[in-house]
């Protein structure tokens, strides 16, 4: 396992959201200011690390019939830790994510990286899948963030910069609240889904991977 | 894969002690982080409901009395010295269900202030019931309020009636409770 290319894959050619389609609702959902995205990117992103570092250790010793069982005890031990962590040193987090960051538990990224790669790599290589895959998740977010902070709130960093509130780049009134109702939300991840398959299915020169990736 | 279909399979013995010992080494895991950040979640709600207080009624000092009317969704009240009353209310109306609304009350019947303590209502929507827009049309109603939308004078946040509306409720039992502590 090269490292470049476990980078590669996280960031574009596997990413978690845009390639795998994984983790479509908390994307959806919390993605209403840039303080948000960020703070479930990293949640997600240590949770994801913790997981995949754990079960990769275990897969040995993990029978094959019970083991979803024991990646979502694995997992829903690391989101609590995460989440009890964040209530005591961060809670202006935690209220803003609410119910989100419990619910990480399910999130298919996590399990689905467990499945895919923990439970079969090494733990040097899993920790890096899960580095990786988690700054895939985390961009991503980022990217919804700041497209519906603009158009949704008519501001940038909400939650960080000027004092919460965010850096007004539109005047009141004129952003479209529809952006950041849900519906902002599936036209956002369907517009960034788009890009990234465009880019994606360009021909590069002799890539096949590329060309598999785009079917 | 391949390498566990080679090998034995394991019996229903082996599989319950290791997801067993897995979930007990994971409980002990949370218990540790459990006593470790207890403390300090503890300390932080306090002092998000300190902070509430003081600011929906300034007093020197508050003393929780007991509240004998019949409203179930009224948590506690509190008498600010001569003040008025603070009275905590998780509404029945809430978009997600764990709303719990701050009320001042005055001596002569008025709404000094809202506080939203802790909310899971939709950020970025119902979430902006803790802004000054929202909730400063409360301070100096009394009476029974509504929102607009149910021919009311409160403007209801845009995209979240459902969460206005519980902070209204709210406000009006907490108004009925302050006037029931005479």
């Amino acid at each position: 396992m090269n490292v470049k290319k476990q980078l590669m894959d996280g960031l574009i050619h596997q990413n978690p959201v845009t390639v795998q389609l994984l983790g479509m609702c908390s994307v959806l959902a919390i993605t209403t200011s840039l303080f948000n995205g960020i703070g479930m990117g990293l949640s997600v992103l240590v949770i994801l690390t913790c997981a995949n570092v754990v079960i990769s250790l275990l897969r040995k010793v993990i029978p094959s019939k019970i083991r979803i069982a024991c990646y979502i005890v694995v997992i829903a031990g690391f989101v609590t830790i995460v989440d009890l962590a964040l209530k005591a040193f961060l809670p202006a987090l935690s209220s803003s994510l609410g119910l989100f960051i419990p619910l990480i538990v399910v999130n298919c990224i996590i399990l689905g990286r467990a499945e895919a790669f923990a439970s079969k790599n090494g733990v040097g290589a899993s920790a890096l899948d899960g580095i990786f895959q988690g700054l895939g998740y985390t961009v991503i977010l980022i990217i919804m963030c700041v497209v519906r902070e603009f158009l949704g709130n008519g501001t940038f960093g909400g939650g960080i910069l000027n004092g919460g509130e965010g850096i007004r780049i539109l005047p009141e009134g004129m952003p479209a609240l529809g952006m950041i109702l849900p519906v902002g939300g599936f036209l956002t991840l369907a517009c960034v889904i788009a890009a990234m398959q465009y880019f994606l299915s360009r021909p590069k020169k002799g890539d096949k991977k590329n060309e598999e990736v785009a079917k | 894969m391949s390498e566990t279909a080679v090998k034995k399979e394991p019996g229903m013995a082996t599989l319950v002690l290791v997801l067993f010992a897995i979930s007990a080494i994971v409980a002990l895991l949370l218990g540790v982080t459990n006593m470790i950040t207890k403390p300090y979640i503890d300390a932080n709600a306090e002092k998000t409901k300190q902070a509430a207080m003081a600011e929906v009624l300034p007093a020197d000092g508050y003393e929780e009395v007991k509240y004998t009317g019949g409203d179930g969704t009224v948590d506690a009240v509190y008498r600010a010295g001569d003040a008025g009353w603070v009275v905590q209310v998780t509404p029945a109306t809430s978009f997600s269900g764990t709303l719990s609304v701050m009320v001042g009350v005055d001596m002569e019947g008025k709404c000094t202030g809202v506080s939203i303590v802790a909310t899971g209502e939709t950020s970025g929507l119902g979430s902006n019931a803790s802004k000054p827009a929202f909730k400063d049309q409360f301070i100096g109603k009394s009476g029974t309020l509504a929102v607009s939308k149910d021919g009311g004078e409160i403007d209801a946040i845009t995209g979240a009636t459902i969460t206005s509306r519980g902070v209204t409720e709210s406000v009006n039992s907490a108004l009925a409770a302050a006037a029931s502590m005479g």
